[in-house]
């Protein structure tokens, strides 16, 4: 049997009632725009999630001893970190590095104390590791890896009554297991956002960790950054190949699971409110090819009762809806590529929820939408395949029609 | 001479609340060439009789073989290729598909029967001039023709495919008596020069007037059956 011209007759039944077919359309470019929009967005937010973990201090990859990050105890340390420093220089996809010295212990006031996480940070290097230079909001960053100031996080500065140029109490355990204790000037107050640092950061320049630790030249990781994210795992598996027994090189998803979990979790979020979304379409979707066959039961029957088969005439339904799920991908694709679009080069200003932004771990508000080619691929295949399913019952009622029942319908 | 469609013992009932007996035991033959009618008042059973000839409606008991083919033994989709190329249909409410235009219309039929492209062109522009439509009426769309005109396309669409059997059911209701006797004359010549048979389900005098044979139905029977000389 030659073809018949159904997509023809699906084109021009299409715009029989433009009304109709107008709100269908609109209903999947509604549905194929918010997806690439919201799968931009979703992008773009986990990558700013996971960059601002990295640039919070954590670092994209640490060499640092065996188990620290489950049990950071003061003896975990390297003590002969210039090997490891040349290994890491070295190390190709290695943009920046930074010794840290990163233990437990206790910041105090004549008014008040509270427990704390002292980093010991070389002011040098750390320029090109975390954000900490910039996050300063009163004071100064330190100039000088030995120099004698202490900058905390200005939550705490609250708590314990201090401002910049007074002195504040930093204590912990040393090597020898001894409590060492040290009051410094306070040069500066970090404001990262975050609850973890605004209430419970002290750092230290590094020569004066060292000294209060007993650690000498040493310190407990060496917080890497990489050219790019996709170094991570190549950088990872370099340093691995070569680092001394009792020390470990972690990516950054396992040294803070919970930024990872974030990530993951909003990447399942994501497919959820898709999925969602696009269900709520196809409702909307059926219900209007459902109606346009309904309304032609008439003609239906005349088609089978002149030889039109059943599977033809579910086609000729099927091929409608193809129609109008392609001119809605279309539309849709487009507009929600441009806004998009507009967000990749803009950002999107989430300041109005800035306290959730804080306590998300956000460096800032805006994020900056990440547009690939497979959003396009999978929002238009969805609303595609969405499109084709919702045709199947009405094509089926359509096909099941008793010419001669049909025909007594006006 | 050679018989297209043998009814036998034919029985429809109607079920719903209660059983309406449309069709009470007809015994018909209807031979090639015939120019028939089948007339009756309202509620007799002719469109009944006509949509089970036509394998659009299902008998209850006896039944109906057309060209040799028993309908009740065909599945549906072996019903829709016999009705593609044996029967054609001519209904009173013109029933074009209202998304193609009128040669379209006559085409679909011949696409259905798998004829080639050039071929179907060709004969769906011969057999709309011989129905009387110029080449600017055949490129125009159901709802841009007449009633007259588009009654045309339905004989037509009807006849192109070299059906052997075209089920007419009051195919001159709604036309006004020039477009309802000009179609008669059409269908009249086509059936002359021998292209098919004609069945009429009807009650207008036009059509009764220029028919060759004439059943009545009435209560579901078929009350009488009278060749025209």
């Amino acid at each position: 049997m030659k073809r018949l011209p159904l997509w023809k007759m699906a084109w021009r039944n299409v715009w029989r009632n433009k009304r109709r077919s107008a709100i269908t359309v609109a209903a999947m470019a509604s549905a194929a725009g918010f997806v690439v929009w919201f799968e931009a967005f979703g992008e773009g937010f986990s990558e700013k999630m996971a960059e601002d973990s990295v640039r919070s201090g954590l670092g994209h990859v640490v060499v640092e001893p065996v188990a620290f990050e489950k049990n950071p105890e003061v003896k975990k340390y390297l003590a002969d970190p210039a090997p490891l420093e040349a290994l890491v220089s070295r190390t190709a996809g290695v943009e920046a590095w930074a010794p840290r010295v990163e233990i437990r212990g206790l910041a105090s006031s004549p008014e008040n104390s509270m427990g704390a996480v002292v980093y010991g940070v070389d002011p040098r290097r750390e320029r090109g590791t975390s954000v900490w230079p910039q996050r300063i909001t009163e004071g100064e960053f330190f100039r000088d890896p030995d120099e004698a100031g202490v900058i905390i996080g200005y939550k705490m500065a609250e708590v314990l009554g201090v401002e910049v140029g007074d002195m504040v109490g930093v204590m912990i355990q040393n090597l020898d297991g001894e409590l060492a204790a040290e009051a410094y000037e306070l040069v500066g107050l970090l404001r990262m956002g975050n609850p973890d640092f605004d209430n419970g950061a002290v750092m230290l320049p590094v020569g004066q960790a060292q000294r209060l630790t007993g650690y000498g030249a040493g310190y407990n990781k060496i917080v890497i950054m990489a050219q790019s994210r996709n170094d991570v795992d190549a950088v990872r598996t370099a340093l691995a190949a070569e680092v001394p027994a009792g020390v470990e090189v972690l990516p950054w998803y396992d040294v803070s699971p919970q930024a990872y979990q974030y990530y993951e979790m909003m990447a399942g979020m994501m497919i959820f409110v898709l999925l969602l979304l696009i269900v709520l379409a196809s409702f909307g979707t059926t219900n209007t090819v459902l109606m346009s066959v309904l309304e032609r039961i008439n003609e239906f029957g005349v088609m089978t009762a002149i030889g039109m088969r059943p599977w033809q005439v579910f086609r000729l339904v099927a091929y409608e809806a193809v129609v109008l799920s392609l001119i809605g991908i279309a539309v849709g694709l487009t507009a929600g590529g441009l806004a998009a679009w507009v967000n990749t080069v803009y950002g999107a200003d989430l300041g109005a929820w800035s306290s959730s932004v804080e306590m998300i771990g956000f460096l800032d508000p805006i994020v900056t939408f990440v547009m690939r080619p497979s959003q396009f691929v999978a929002a238009g295949a969805a609303v595609f395949i969405v499109g084709v399913l919702s045709s199947i019952y009405p094509g089926v009622k359509a096909a099941r029609l008793r010419p001669v029942e049909a025909m007594r319908q006006v | 001479m050679e018989n297209v469609i043998v009814i036998r013992d034919l029985h429809k009932v109607y079920s719903n609340h209660f059983d309406v007996h449309a069709l009470r035991g007809i015994d018909l033959d209807i031979a090639r060439g015939d120019f028939m009618t089948i007339a009756g008042p309202s509620g007799s059973g002719k469109t009944t009789l006509l949509n089970i000839m036509g394998g659009l409606d299902e008998p209850t008991e006896g039944s109906v073989i057309v060209e040799g083919h028993d309908l009740a033994a065909l599945r549906k989709s072996e019903l829709a290729d016999l009705r593609r190329t044996q029967l054609g249909f001519v209904f009173q409410s013109f029933n074009l598909i209202p998304v193609l235009t009128a040669r379209e219309n006559v085409e679909f039929a011949l696409i259905l029967q798998g004829v080639a492209e050039e071929k179907r062109r060709r004969l769906a522009e011969n057999i709309l001039r011989e129905v009387g439509l110029d080449e600017d009426m055949m490129n125009r769309r159901p709802v841009d023709l007449s009633g007259g005109q588009q009654q045309r396309v339905a004989v037509a669409r009807a006849i192109v495919g070299e059906s052997s059997v075209v089920l007419a059911d009051e195919p001159t209701a709604n036309l006004d008596t020039e477009n309802a006797l000009a179609l008669l004359d059409i269908m009249e010549r086509l059936n002359r020069e021998g292209q098919a048979t004609f069945v009429f389900s009807t009650h207008d005098p036009r059509v009764m007037d220029r028919a060759k044979r004439r059943v009545t139905l009435r209560d579901g029977v078929v009350a009488s059956d009278e060749r025209v000389q």
